[in-house]
């Protein structure tokens, strides 16, 4: 097996369809990394998993999966990885059973043992079609086939959405368990925010197709603060250190992108912390720079 | 090995209702064919016994090489459920998926082959050889007939697309047939059908649908005939594996 340091590597990766550009985006994730992928509907995300896994092919650029090229190693890179997708891809009439004996030839590594011990821990019926099972079933058994042969690198594309939030709790406490060996990596895309919040080592923002921020979470949600004021105050503030500015009728909410600095230049202001969701909102709408 | 035994479970498991009423349809229609034939009842009293055994044989060998090589739906199913996109980030190659859909129109193939081997068998029919032709003219062009359909379809990249393109290859499909058949009809046994009602009216109608019969006969009695088809189909399945691999391995837009 082949030494690597990040799990994936993305440089400059451009992708052209009729009405949207993925731009010439680069980020990395670091082995033994969970890194949260986010931005709005139609932001690019799935796009950048789709031209990441070789299920589209990009106009230009470069992608690493485990030090492996993802397109001259391909075979022998998926043996590696695990995908789950927003919808469960298997055919209706097969039941969990059919699953592993499906899968047991295609992975080299695949654990029936393990397989079997997550369907027993999510309580799935091992007879019944899957065409009868409910979405957090069905994303549950996506789930355990993905972790059952011991990928090195796990995608997921809109994983938890539509699920309720005990399933998605659970789901979560699995992946954590599933990185302990410190030799395995996460990439999972999302706009449900809070669960990256309670996950995620990293954060990669995407909106319209370019990569607006990368980096570990803390740091970013640390360098990040929402200024509290009134509009008077606000012609104070130097455009240099806004993103962008919400408006009500009380005055004005404004993102800076170095809430320390901004702490010293604006020692009367009440900085609050921002949350993903916020720094999402408020980068989504820098072009605007005032908003309501 | 472990990897084909998978992909090829997979494929039965979708698909075994598909083979298991061809089957059906196939032997149900060999016991009708063989009935009449095997009781001594040839329908008219005044009928040819060769001819209606020609008939009935062709009939069997044509129907069940239609029924042998027609399309599984597997690429539709397989597009419905989204597992065509997921197979993407499968260690599956191109080349493994075209060879297990290969191995499926030849199992059809041998299996269409088998019944009508057990037809013959039974009937101890002279006419053995006219019939495998027959089965594998039949064959050919009806497989031929379902690559096009199939592979037009294999363009479709969504539910709404794979609609238009399932009638569009439906559509080619049959004008293939349309183009066989007016080949045929240019052939001296096919001018002699063309022109039925006028020679039926002729005092030597006959001798006339008679020599036509033997001259057909003489032809699928060749064993040159019986080559020539098999190295067409041969080829035919190489070009079914070569197609299939260039279609499953094209990325999505």
């Amino acid at each position: 097996m082949n030494e690597y340091e990040n799990a994936i590597e993305i440089k400059g990766v451009t992708k052209r369809y009729d009405g949207f550009v993925l731009d010439n985006i680069s980020f990395d994730v670091p082995k033994g990394c969970i890194m949260g992928f986010i931005g709005q509907n139609g932001a690019g995300k799935t796009t950048t998993i789709r031209s990441m896994l070789h299920i589209t092919d990009i106009d230009s650029g470069e992608i690493r999966l485990l030090g492996l090229d993802h397109i001259a190693d391909e075979t022998e890179l998926k043996k590696r990885i695990a995908v789950v997708f927003d919808e469960l891809p298997f055919h209706d009439i097969f039941s969990v059973r059919d699953m592993a004996k499906i899968f047991e030839g295609m992975y080299p590594e695949w654990d029936n043992t393990a397989y079997m011990q997550y369907i027993e821990r999510f309580q799935l019926p091992q007879k019944k079609k899957i065409g009868q099972f409910s979405k957090g079933m069905k994303m549950k058994l996506q789930i355990a086939c993905a972790l059952s042969h011991n990928a090195e690198l796990l995608v997921m594309d809109e994983a938890t959405t539509g699920l309720d939030p005990v399933v998605r709790d659970e789901i979560l406490h699995i992946f954590m368990e599933y990185l302990q060996t410190g030799e395995r990596s996460i990439l999972m895309s999302s706009h449900i925010t809070s669960d990256l919040e309670k996950i995620a080592d990293m954060v990669t923002f995407i909106d319209k197709g370019r990569i607006l921020l990368s980096g570990y979470k803390d740091e970013i949600t640390e360098s990040h603060g929402i200024i509290k004021c009134d509009k008077d105050k606000l012609q104070e503030i130097d455009p240099e250190d806004i993103v962008s500015i919400r408006t009500n009728s009380f005055g004005a909410e404004v993102m800076v992108n170095d809430r320390e600095s901004a702490g010293y230049k604006y020692r009367d202001c009440v900085i609050d912390p921002a949350s993903l969701d916020d720094i999402m909102l408020y980068y989504v709408h820098r072009e605007a720079k005032e908003w309501s | 090995m472990k990897l084909y035994r998978s992909l090829i479970y997979r494929e039965w498991k979708l698909t075994r209702r598909h083979y298991v009423i061809r089957l059906i349809m196939a032997l149900l229609l060999a016991v009708l064919m063989f009935i009449p034939l095997y009781s001594g009842s040839r329908g008219e009293a005044d009928a040819d016994p060769d001819s209606v055994l020609v008939l009935f044989s062709s009939i069997l060998a044509a129907s069940t090489a239609i029924l042998a090589s027609s399309d599984n739906d597997m690429y539709k199913k397989d597009l419905l459920s989204g597992w065509k996109t997921y197979s993407h980030v499968l260690p599956v190659t191109a080349n493994n998926k075209a060879a297990v859909s290969t191995f499926f129109k030849l199992a059809g193939f041998l299996a269409g082959a088998l019944i009508i081997s057990v037809y013959i068998i039974m009937l101890d029919s002279k006419m053995a050889l006219h019939m495998i032709n027959l089965y594998l003219i039949s064959f050919a062009l009806a497989f031929l007939a379902s690559m096009v359909s199939q592979f037009i379809q294999y363009m479709a990249t969504d539910k709404k697309t794979l609609q238009i393109l399932r009638t569009v290859g439906f559509v080619a499909a049959m004008a293939i047939f349309i183009l066989i058949d007016s080949v045929f009809s240019r052939s001296k046994a096919g001018t002699v059908l063309r022109n039925s009602d006028e020679i039926l009216e002729s005092p030597e109608h006959e001798n006339i649908f008679s020599n036509s019969f033997y001259l057909v006969m003489d032809k699928l009695g060749m064993i040159g005939l019986t080559v020539i088809c098999i190295a067409v189909i041969a080829g035919l399945f190489c070009a079914h594996y070569k197609i299939s691999e260039k279609f499953f391995g094209r990325r999505e837009p």
